[in-house]
This record gives structure tokens, sequence and C-alpha cells, in this order.
């Protein structure tokens, strides 16, 4: 086989297709590992690397901050919380599909799981597909933020009151723990 | 003169020119470039820790008035050559009651931050393997990440010095990531981009060191913290936690850790130069060499602050995190917003 | 444009790589003799009592919820910090607003007492 035959082999790889189905692939199985696993902390690191691979995905779809958020937000941020809650835990050495309360429900589960992958499926169907932003309205962060300060002042404002009140009732919760010690 | 500044584009482009005369299309080209970038990336990290390890025993052995590593080579320049083909040649300890896929996953993991902040960072005029219009909030994003490993490596190990240095590490580094988000968002609102060869760019006439020059304090300091450096190496504090989250780590993995640490200094030191101090900009010499001048002083003085200040108190630093170094972060915005402002308006 | 990806999916591959190869050298040429005493957790030389995987306090888990919050905060300042210049007035009343906001949690937080080490 000459050179040049294997070169043309490569030209007629859609390389975005293939970067997809890898990504997706990666996304899936470490999504199917977080519920299986029994290991507490093997299963935040697994949550961890698949929101990697969401941030991944988010590339491949060209929406550069919406990746970049996703990097900061949940793989950096949301998973220390997440580890830290864990360290709360008493006794990590458990399974957790046997001592986690909803692990016993499979038949509810499995109806549960299946309406929401039935809702999902049929928006998806239903959706037509045929958005045709461009590129730039994804990725240029000043668009953005004429869309949070003028459209969606209320929202951007509501968003700072809800944080406000969330990180109150988190310290109150916190205090209550403290004061039973 | 000329052909000095621009050297590395040169050979980044006769490779490209080799790679497309060979026959590849252009999306193979592009990748085997990115490859190219990659081993670049790669070989700078590993010279940066080869260096700064020796240079750091230097200026030690300087400045507690003794001679430092004198006995390999002339000034005992191939001492960490030396470390390093002994630490090849270490055996891998792995503790029996460790987690140990997770063991071995933590040092795999902990070069990679540094190396994908390396990748975004400019060392000279065009001279950037992804130069990305929100290059600021990438890095930090990816710099953010880093906690990951250090907890892997501490709980993996199972024993109680590693669990309470990662929880440590983890905690200060998150906590030290506020001021830093905070100071490069100063620099960000008098920039109006987030694209980092841009912000060097409108440093030509004044450096933002000038313009900013408590939120490159606030930088600095934070930065200091958040690469575990001292006075706020308390996640490996010998004294009272052995070597922190490193305790049951061994030869080479203890050995990429140490160079994820170099990497993350020389990375946060690249960070400062290039939103503070111009970046590549200066007169005579050519872009590159500058950068690498300014970097180099950075690192002097983080290496001078470790042996010259004894390590700080837990409590202490937390409550200087959230106390001092916040509030005044915030004010900062403030300040700069109104200044803004008034300079747009009124000058 | 897309190619900017790519690089950084090859760069990730690549430190990995370079990761795993310096272990994998390291394996040819060190001594492996393994026993007992040498693989048991390292406790300044006693033995260990009980196992390391215990809980922490919840402070840590305070920290990591202000760190979230002040994420999230960032991610919608960074684009109002893009376009402060060109928003004129109107940027500097929205910045006093959600300040605000950002410092009456802040100063909330620290009142009852998160921030304390102890």
């Amino acid at each position: 086989m000459s050179l040049s035959l294997i070169l043309s082999y490569f030209e007629m790889i859609n390389w975005h297709t293939i970067a997809f189905y890898i990504i997706s692939i990666f996304l899936i199985s470490s999504a199917v590992y977080v519920v299986l696993t029994g290991n507490i902390v093997r299963s935040v690191i697994a949550l961890i690397f698949t929101f990697l691979m969401t941030a991944g995905i988010y590339f491949l779809l060209q929406a550069e901050f919406i990746a970049v958020v996703q990097m900061l937000i949940y793989a950096g941020a949301i998973s220390v919380l997440i580890v830290f809650s864990v360290m709360l835990i008493t006794d990590r050495d458990k399974n957790i599909n046997e001592t986690s309360p909803f692990s016993h429900n499979l038949f509810f589960g499995s109806i549960a799981s299946g309406l929401f992958y039935l809702a999902v499926s049929i928006t998806v169907h239903n959706t037509s597909w045929n958005v045709t932003l461009k590129n730039k309205e994804f990725t240029d962060i000043s668009l953005i933020a004429r869309g949070f300060l003028t459209e969606n002042v209320i929202a951007f404002e509501l968003a700072a009151v809800l944080l406000l009140v969330a990180l109150a009732a988190a310290i109150f919760i916190i205090k209550e723990v403290k004061d039973d010690n | 003169m000329e052909f000095l500044d621009n050297i590395f584009l040169y050979g980044t482009s006769i490779i490209r020119s080799i790679i497309t005369w060979i026959g590849f299309d252009p999306a193979i080209t592009n990748m085997i470039m990115a490859a190219v970038y990659t081993v670049a990336i790669l070989v700078i990290c590993t010279l940066v820790a080869l260096f700064y390890v020796l240079y750091e025993r230097k200026l030690a052995g300087f400045i507690q008035y003794r001679p430092g590593p004198n006995k390999l080579g002339p000034f005992g320049l191939f001492q960490t050559v030396a470390d390093a083909v002994k630490l090849l040649t270490k055996e891998d300890i792995v503790p029996r009651n460790a987690d140990k896929a997770l063991h071995f996953l933590a040092p795999l993991f902990v070069f990679i931050p540094p190396i994908l902040a390396l990748g975004a960072i400019p060392f000279g005029n065009k001279l950037v393997a992804v130069d990305l219009n929100i290059g600021m909030l990438y890095i930090l994003a990816v710099t953010s990440l880093s906690t990951i490993p250090f907890f892997l490596a501490g709980w993996s190990s199972n024993n109680k010095y590693t669990m309470l240095g990662a929880m440590r590490a983890v905690s200060q580094k998150i906590s030290y990531e506020i001021p830093v988000i905070f100071s490069v968002l100063a620099i960000t609102m008098i920039a109006g981009s987030l694209n980092m060869s841009e912000v060097v760019g409108m440093q030509g006439k004044l450096w933002f060191v000038f313009v900013q020059p408590l939120s490159f304090l606030i930088f600095f300091i934070a930065g200091i913290a958040e690469t575990n450096r001292a006075p706020f190496d308390l996640p490996e504090g010998e004294s009272e936690l052995t070597a922190g989250y490193l305790t049951e780590y061994s030869g080479m993995k203890w050995a990429l850790f140490f160079l994820a640490e170099y990497c993350s200094m020389f990375v946060f030191s690249a960070m400062a130069t290039t939103l503070f101090l111009g970046g590549w900009l200066g007169p005579v010499l050519p872009g590159w060499m500058w950068f690498v001048l300014k970097v180099h002083v950075l690192m002097t003085v983080i290496i001078w602050i470790r042996w010259t200040f004894p390590r700080i108190r837990v409590d202490k630093l937390l409550e200087f995190n959230w106390k001092i170094l916040i509030p005044a972060s915030i004010l900062n915005i403030f300040a700069t917003g109104i200044g803004v402002y008034l300079f747009n308006n009124f000058f | 444009m897309l190619s900017n990806y790519a690089i950084i999916a090859i760069l990730t591959i690549g430190g990995l790589i370079f990761a795993a190869a310096a272990m994998l050298i390291s394996r040819i040429f060190q001594p492996r003799k393994q026993y007992s005493k040498k693989t048991d957790t390292y406790e300044c030389g006693f033995e260990t009592k009980g196992s390391s995987w215990m809980s922490f306090r919840s402070s840590y888990f305070v920290y990591a919820l202000v760190y979230l919050i002040f994420e999230v905060e960032v991610i919608f300042l960074y684009p109002w910090a893009v376009e402060f210049k060109m928003l004129g007035l109107f940027a500097i009343v929205e910045m006093i607003i959600f300040f605000t906001l950002l410092i009456a949690a802040f100063l909330f937080a620290w009142k009852e007492g998160a921030f304390k080490w102890y």
C-alpha cells in the first residue's frame, strides 16, 4: 500500500465526528461507572471525569465560553463541594450500593429513569434542529455580556439574589450541624 | 534582530512546510503541529524544573551563607541531573492499604493542568500554542482543576498525614483562587479583552502593574499560596505532617509531583508577567528573551520569599485570605470600575 | 478554529503519555523488593491505629460552598468586565447592585463565623 493511498484514507475521515464519538464513549462509560461503583470516592472521581468530558462536547460545539464555565464551575468548584461533603460521611469504606437508601428501590428507580429517558427522547425528536446561529454568537463573550445587561438584566440580578439566598441557607444548615456537635 | 525575535516561529513554519511537502492534508498537518507544540511545552516544563531546583538550592545557599550543591560538575551544575537519575532508579512503594488504582492515577493527572495552562500563555509575539479568545478564563479554569490530583493523592494513600495534607491543600487552593480571579477581573475591566496576546499588546505604553499595583500584589500573594509555596506551604509542612499528601509517594511518582509544583510556579509567574508586566514587550532584546527574563525575576522573588519568611499558622492562613485579601480585591474592583468610568468620560 | 481544541486535546494526551512514560521507564530501572514492613502505612514508626478515612469538620464544606458561590458570580462578572468600557454609567449601576448583594452574602457568612478555623 503506497503512502499516498494511506493519506487519501485520512482525507476521507471526518475528524469532528470521530472526536464526538470518542468523547461520547468516555462520557457515557464514566457516567455509568459513577452509578455502578460501590466506592464513593471513585464515584466522585468518575463524576469529575464526566464533567470534563461534557466540557469537551461543548468545545466541539465551539461554545468555548460554556465549556470554560463547565470546567470552572462543575469540574473545579462543584467537584470540590462534593469531595468535601463526602469527607463529612463517617463510614466511607462501606459499599454505597448497600448503604444508600435509594439503591433498594430498583423497580421505582427504573420506572422513573425510563420515564425521564422517554421525555428526553420525545423532546429531542420533536425539536427541529435547524438552529443556524453564527459561530460568533456562541463564542463572542461581549455578546453574552450585552445579553446579560440589556434584555436579561432582571435575570442577571435575580441570579445574584439567588446566590445570596443559597449561601444564607447553607450557612444556617451548617450552623445547626455545628451546634449539634 | 528581527530574525532572533521570530526564531521559534521560523522553526515551526519550517516543520509545517516539511509536513505539507510530504503530502499530508491540512487537518493532519495541524495535528502534527499540535504534537510539536506539546513536545515543546513538555521540554519547557522539564527544563524549568531541572533548572529551578538547582537555582533554588543555590539561592538558598547564598541566602543562608553556605555554598549549596557544589560537588557535581562546575558549581554543582549537574546536581539535578544526578537527582533525576537517582529518582528514576528508586523503588516505587505502594502502601498495602492504599487504593492502588487512584494512587497510580494521581501522579498521572497532576502534570496536566500546568501543561494545559502553558499552552495558552504567549511566550512571545504570536508564540503561543492555543490563542483562545477567552484565554484568561481558560487558564483560570484549568488551574482550578489542579485540586483534584492532590485530593486523589491524599485520599488514595490511606494515611492520616496524607489525608490531612490533601484537605488542607484543597481548601487552601480553593480559598486563594477567589482573590486571583478578582484581581484578574480588574485587569479585564481595563483591557476589555480576555485574549492573552491582546492584553500584552495593550501594555505597550504602560505596564498594568503601574495601573493596578494592589491587584498585582493580591495576585502575587494568592499565587504563592495557590502553588503551595512557603510561607503558605502548610499542606506539606514537614514539622507537623511529614510531607503532607506526598508522604506515601516515592521514586518517579514523587518526582512527577515535584515537577508539577515547579511547573505551576512557572505558570503562575508567566501569568503575572503576561497580565501585569507587559509579557514579551521590551526594547533591544528579542521578545521571548524578555519574557523569560521577567518570569525569572518573579521566580527569584518567590524563592527569596520562601527562604526569608517562616511558615504561618493554618488558621491565620485562611483568615488572612477571607478577611484581608478578598475584601481588598472586591474594593479594588469597585475603585477600578469608578476609575475606568471617570477616565473614559472626563479625560 | 476547531484546531484550537484539537491542540488542547493533544496537550492533554501528551501530558498523560509523558507521565506514564516516566513511570514506565522508572519501572525498568528500579529494584522491586517488597516486604510487609515496607508496604506498611507510614505513621512515624508506630503501628497504625484506626482507619485514616475518617470524617472531617464541616468548615471545609463551608469553604467549598463559598468558593462555589464566588465562582458562579465570576461567570456573570467576566462578560460584564469585558464590556465594561462600552456600557458606561449603566454598567456602574449594575456593578453597584450586583456587588452589594455579593458583599451582603460575604458579610453574612463572615458574621455567622463561616471563616473561623475553629
